[in-house]
């Protein structure tokens, strides 16, 4: 029995270490002490992301102000990725990046629908609807026209004016010369620009169009109005009012590409394309991470001939196969292209996988992973500023694979509320120092591993802390 | 300090108990053996048991018990208000035997399926602002969380006081203070929206780290049995 009790002694006493071995008070702690969190939290994600660049007639990025605003049922659900929303927007560098309110969800039953207006001194912003009805990042083209170029061409559309079935009359029935012919560019919702005017007194304009019957719609447009409706064939104008007639071709049908691009591993990558539909040339960018799937929309053909052909153009050194497709018919639901991304063998190019990771500097709570989808540019280091070719592409979730050739020195900015932030990269082991020496205490690269995989692509783990994170 | 009075208290209790360890169980002599019922109310639920009583201080007893409840109550952290149900599931079906080593004391032991299962939704109560807007709460997203026990099948031992079933009269009445030996506690969290990150395995190992010492669930039974049947052996 003594043997017994022992035994049951020993029960208690380990039934009493479990007791009270469960230290309550250390619950909701870290192992300094520190509280903890149970929820870990995201910053929103937008179902779309917006990249608008403000462009010469040559596609060059305007380097003038300009002030941008947006109409339409979403005018004002556009947001910067700190959530706010401005009347308008003050662009610098031709360059603007705002996403979906992070409240809307795109999908068949709610598409997207906006429009792109603007000015800025000395240039005119010719107004771009935008329509989308899937999630995903879009790179949007609005062209911008110099004043000096406009009157530049008086000369020659002067000469043009006697041929042109177009008539706009002024408040006292003359005839007014246009400043610019836009024929060819469209304004995203199936009317193509046809002339550009300016008001020069006040009163009503009326426009005549001598084949009218081929149009299912025209009339003039000014640089205010909404383009979600229809252009109205006289207009009441003040003076120095700019304006644009616009055209509608009869039985135009609205279309669109369903694209899917796929590779062997996730890529990040940015693939320029061309679409030739209904007599016109529609380009772009793709930009995302494989699998990629995304859709090219606002295509306009005509009844009669509903067909498209899509061209890649993917940046070295990536092939894409088949680089081209032809469509039969874009306004059916099923038009869809499926290409797969290759890269070439012979180049010395490496993939290299990044994973970035940015923290606030002055408040470590807000150690947030950069989990939303930023516009980043990758460029060689040893080209200046101005000659360099930027890379585009998007850093999805901290992550983004690019090709780079090894022991180079490269350029990789990101863009954050629409500023670009420069970082050195390196694929030279030896530059890691340097590159972890760099910036000051408001920004800085704080990690920079480099590893070997064993198919020679490389990992790169980066830490940067970056006090614009701060307001995200 | 809960913790360290409850265990000091149990600790007397058996020194107290032990003190008596060597009079002999005066009905040593009993070789009739019964079969009963019993109903117990626990920490870990409410329910029955099936008993044998094999011997007369050696008794077997199969058994179910279970238990719900909900409780709401709003988690704040982070600059979001989570309305969050709390549902409390637990119980087990369980095999055990139990010895009475003292007239008025007994050891039990077996093993139990724990249907140990806290889980709690919480989902925002509000927006939270950010710049200019208010995100919505289906934007932010909801929390899901779960606990399981690390073992499926449990080993239950407990110190029990009164007496573990009938002897002479048809009723009796026990206590018993044990535990569930349950493992460390798993942790299944889903999330949605903003939330998400809250899904990260590391994230859930860190709050695994928290509850990694309850690997015991313990237990303060409440018994009262009734006889049922007695047969003699011989």
């Amino acid at each position: 029995m003594k043997n017994f009790n022992i035994k049951l002694y020993g029960l208690v006493l380990l039934a009493a270490a479990c007791l009270v071995s469960c230290d309550i008070n250390n619950i909701g702690k870290d192992e300094n002490g520190d509280d903890i969190s149970l929820l870990r939290l995201d910053l929103p994600k937008f179902d779309a992301t917006y990249l608008m660049n403000f462009v010469d007639e040559n596609g060059q990025l305007i380097t003038s102000d300009l002030n941008i605003s947006f109409a339409g049922k979403n005018g004002n659900s556009l947001v910067t990725e700190a959530g706010r929303i401005n009347e308008t927007y003050r662009v610098v560098g031709g360059m603007l990046n705002l996403n979906l309110n992070p409240n809307i969800k795109i999908n068949s039953q709610n598409q997207i629908d906006f429009q792109i207006k603007g000015a800025g001194a000395g240039m005119v912003v010719l107004p771009y609807i935008v329509k989308q009805s899937l999630s995903g990042e879009r790179i949007i083209n609005v062209e911008v026209f110099n004043w000096q170029t406009l009157q530049m061409q008086q000369s020659t559309i002067s000469k043009n004016r006697a041929t042109s079935p177009i008539t706009v009359t002024t408040p006292d029935h003359k005839n007014l010369s246009p400043l610019a012919v836009l024929s060819g560019k469209d304004n995203g919702n199936g009317y193509e620009y046809k002339m550009l005017y300016m008001a020069t007194v006040s009163g009503e304009y009326t426009c005549l169009i001598a084949n009218a019957g081929e149009y299912d719609s025209w009339g003039i447009y000014t640089m205010s109005d909404d383009m979600t409706s229809a252009p109205k064939q006289s207009l009441q104008l003040n003076s120095g009012d700019l304006f644009t007639v616009v055209t509608k071709a009869k039985n135009l049908l609205e279309g669109k590409i369903k694209v899917q691009l796929n590779s062997g591993s996730k890529t990040s990558i940015s693939v320029g394309y061309t679409v030739e539909a209904g007599g016109r040339t529609y380009r772009g960018t793709l930009n995302g991470i494989t699998p990629l799937t995304t859709a090219i929309e606002q295509i306009y053909v005509p009844s009669s001939d509903k067909k498209a052909k899509i061209t890649f153009y993917p940046t070295a050194p990536y092939k894409l196969d088949p680089s081209t497709i032809d469509i039969a018919d874009v306004t059916t639901a099923g038009s869809k292209v499926d290409a797969t991304i290759t890269t070439n063998a012979a180049s010395p190019m490496r993939r290299y996988d990044l994973d970035l990771i940015g923290y606030c500097a002055t408040d470590k709570s807000l150690t947030y992973a950069i989990t939303k989808t930023f516009q980043y540019s990758l460029g060689s280091k040893e080209i200046s500023d101005d000659a360099r070719q930027w890379n585009n592409g998007a850093l999805v979730s901290g992550k983004a694979s690019f090709y780079m050739i090894p022991n180079q020195r490269y350029t990789f900015r990101i863009s954050v509320n629409n500023k670009w932030y420069k970082y050195d990269i390196t694929t030279n082991p030896k530059d890691i120092y340097e590159i972890m020496h760099q910036g000051d205490a408001a920004e800085y690269v704080s990690k920079y591993e480099m590893t070997e995989n064993t198919d020679g692509s490389y990992n790169l783990k980066v830490e940067i802390t970056n006090d614009e994170l701060c307001d995200l | 300090m809960r913790q360290i009075v409850l265990t000091l208290t149990f600790i007397l209790l058996f020194a107290v108990s032990s003190s008596h360890a060597q009079r002999r169980y005066k009905d040593c002599r009993e070789t009739r053996s019964s079969i009963g019922i019993s109903a117990k109310i626990s920490t870990n639920g409410v329910g029955g048991d099936f008993y044998w009583q094999v011997r007369p201080r050696f008794v077997v007893r199969a058994g179910y018990e279970t238990m719900r409840f909900n409780y709401n109550y709003e988690i704040n952290e982070k600059k979001i208000s989570l309305d969050t149900k709390f549902k409390f599931q637990t119980g087990a079906a369980t095999l055990t035997a139990g010895y009475q080593f003292l007239g008025w004391m007994f050891v039990t032991g077996g093993v139990g399926t724990l249907f140990l299962e806290p889980k709690a939704h919480g989902v925002p109560s509000k927006g939270i602002e950010y710049g200019d807007i208010i995100l919505s709460p289906e934007t932010v997203g909801d929390l899901s969380v779960r606990i399981k026990p690390q073992t499926k099948v449990s080993p239950y031992m407990a110190l029990g006081f009164g007496k573990m079933v009938p002897k002479r009269r048809g009723v009796s009445f026990g206590v018993e203070l044990g535990a569930y030996y349950m493992g460390a506690p798993k942790l299944e969290v889903n999330a949605t929206g903003m939330l998400a990150p809250s899904m990260d395995p590391e994230h859930i190992a860190m709050l695994e780290d928290q509850v990694d010492q309850f690997k015991f669930y313990p237990v303060i039974k409440f018994n009262l049995s009734v006889k049922l049947f007695t047969f003699n052996k011989r």
